[in-house]
């Protein structure tokens, strides 16, 4: 009798266990620590923030349904590659801690930090990133840390409030301070050899045999300033002029990148919406269908299988104890009855995020599309000049260590 | 006989010694240009392949024909690399111009980024030397750029910056209404002015409620 009233209160709370709302509160926003003092010019750090690799699993890459069961959308995720990092820099930009911030393709190198990450889980409810950076020396300032964060609903309320704090601003705040953490346990004098050696790497590049003997590179891949060239050497001159048009290529790519966040902004942040309300669904569906249907068949079985503890005599028992079984198996039933229609829900529900990702992907594909179009021509261009501007050093290089002439 | 056939040989002999070249006085060839003092430093990864020795002549760069001493071949080989590096800059400056004209076209149909724009104007550092930005050394190129760039837009003056209707005092304002509120006050278009007034007492409105 008693396993039978356990059986029916299973049922029960089968039944009951699609009531239970689940409470989100709101997170503690987390800001990117300001910069309080005026930085000195010559200790100001530039950083260049990397395309950030799109984490679709190779081995998944052709299993589309594996994908969608992992949420990975991966047209979305090539967009992502560069809206988030456009986050990162509004967020470092914003604390006043840094020089130039710049989102970059990997072509770019020899700025003071590189920042580089991987998206380890990208959907409107959740944002996972890898991050590492490094440093123009080769001090690996943060290394593969992984950033994580549950949506601020906040920011989904309205339009407004989603363009005035991203959902994920904690994960940039994050990378942020921790950047300015590993920027700060630096002495001044190591900040500025930082920059000297970012500008010597980027001449060694250009000009081997001008700038050779500035940089030492020890065995563990750091590299060290030996000396520094004259400010008046015409080699250095030359340099700073090519250094120019180097800053001027990386504006320029930053700008596409600005322009193809600024185009997707608003359909990503509805599209981070709409789709996180409807992994809600999906997920809560998906969580009471298991409740439902867990309870309601340990209700069926207990119902079935529980001994009666009546007499064979005693009708009255066994008329009670027919009841309750009953009962309990009905309730069972309903119960994973109600379970599989909450599966069903939750299928609902992913079907709709799948297509919220392939409708914002149509979007978005057009803009990576001209995004990485623009961007491999301007680079290509470059890597062209960079070229002719290394024949051109080398030639000059020649001509001034030319022995004179005896007489 | 003998003395004519001497005499012959010996004629021969002088014929060909003033052929011959003095053994002393001229160097043997012209060595390669001295290799830079090396300290046992191993070469960048991204070093480009060994520049070959140096000819006698100068590599044929464009004018360098009439060039003759070395000065004179590095001025034009300078010429050159000033040439390349300004023919660069007409490529850059036309791309940045047309992203720029972009933006612009984009912006005025649509100003929903402003807010965002106020933020990355507002953190803005200077320029300085080395650094990534190009608008010191591209300054003229960039002239035509900065009216319609919405990156300086927030440096533009001449906006009243005070909004003419109850928007509060903004003594309270986080770092989010703060920005927000310094792209409204910065912004001179009046339309998008009024949508980033808007914005912020909507954020304020959000922040104070929830």
């Amino acid at each position: 009798m008693k396993k039978l009233i356990i059986a029916v209160a299973l049922s029960l709370a089968a039944l009951l266990s699609g009531c239970v709302v689940k409470e989100t509160r709101p997170l503690t926003k987390l800001e990117a620590v300001q910069a309080k003092v005026q930085i000195p010019e010559v200790e100001l750090l530039d950083v260049a923030l990397r395309h950030l690799d799109a984490g679709v699993p190779a081995e998944l890459i052709d299993d589309e349904e594996a994908l969608d069961k992992k949420r990975i959308y991966p047209d979305v995720r090539v967009a992502e590659s560069r809206l988030l990092p456009m986050r990162l820099r509004t967020t470092l930009e914003a604390s006043g801690q840094w020089g130039a911030v710049r989102v970059v393709p990997e072509a770019v190198q020899f700025v003071d930090v590189v920042v580089t990450g991987r998206i380890i889980e990208s959907t409107g409810s959740r944002l996972e990133l890898a991050i590492t950076a490094i440093d123009a020396s080769g001090r690996v300032w943060i290394k593969d840390r992984t950033y994580a964060s549950d949506a601020d609903l906040g920011s989904y309320k309205t339009d407004a409030s989603l363009r005035a704090r991203d959902p994920f601003q904690n994960v940039y705040s994050q990378i942020a301070n921790d950047l300015v953490t590993a920027r700060d346990a630096l002495t001044s004098a190591e900040k500025r050899e930082l920059r000297h050696i970012a500008q010597l790497r980027f001449a060694q590049d250009l000009d081997p045999r001008s700038f050779e003997g500035y940089l030492q590179k020890s065995s563990d891949g750091r590299y060290r300033l030996t000396r520094l060239p004259a400010d008046n050497d015409p080699a250095v001159v030359r340099i700073a002029k090519i250094r120019e048009r180097d800053a001027a290529v990386i504006d320029t790519l930053d700008g596409y990148t600005q322009e193809f966040s600024d185009k997707l902004f608003d359909p990503y942040g509805s599209f981070r919406r709409t789709s996180r309300e409807a992994i809600e669904r999906e997920d809560k569906a998906r969580a009471q269908a298991m409740t439902r249907t867990a309870l309601g068949a340990a209700a069926v079985l207990g119902s079935i299988f529980a001994s009666s503890n009546c007499a064979s005599t005693d009708y009255n028992c066994r008329r009670i104890d027919s009841a309750v079984r009953t009962a309990g198996a009905v309730g069972g039933v309903a119960a994973v009855m109600s379970g599989i229609q909450k599966f069903s829900d939750a299928k609902v529900a992913a079907q709709e995020v799948k297509e919220l990702a392939s409708s914002f992907s149509s979007e978005a594909a057009v803009q990576t599309v001209e995004v990485e179009g623009r961007t491999l021509r301007l680079t290509g261009t470059a890597e062209e000049q960079y070229r002719e501007w290394r024949r051109l050093l080398a030639a000059i290089y020649r001509e001034e260590n030319l022995p004179a002439p005896n007489p | 006989m003998m003395r004519a056939k001497f005499f012959g040989v010996a004629a021969l002999t002088l014929a060909l010694a003033a052929c011959a070249t003095p053994p002393v006085d001229q160097p043997p060839s012209l060595p390669s240009p001295t290799p830079p003092s090396t300290s046992g430093i191993p070469a960048p990864p991204s070093l480009p392949a060994p520049i070959p020795p140096a000819p006698s002549s100068p590599a044929p760069e464009s004018g360098s024909g009439e060039a003759t001493t070395a000065d004179e071949r590095r001025e034009v080989l300078d010429k050159s690399l000033d040439d390349s590096l300004g023919e660069f800059d007409k490529t850059l400056e036309e791309e940045q111009r047309r992203t720029a004209a972009e933006r612009d076209a984009r912006t005025a149909t649509d100003s929903s980024g402003a807010g965002e724009g106020g933020g990355r104007a507002a953190a803005e550092p200077g320029s300085r030397e080395g650094d990534l930005r190009s608008e010191r050394g591209m300054a003229a190129g960039r002239a035509g750029n900065d009216a319609g760039d919405r990156q300086d837009r927030g440096t533009v003056s001449g906006g009243s910056g005070a909004p003419n209707r109850g928007v509060e005092s903004g003594d309270d304002d986080d770092i989010v209404a703060r920005r927000l509120r310094r792209a409204a006050e910065q912004e001179t278009d009046p339309e998008l002015k009024e949508k980033l007034w808007k914005e912020y007492q909507d954020y304020k409105r959000n922040a104070k409620g929830g």
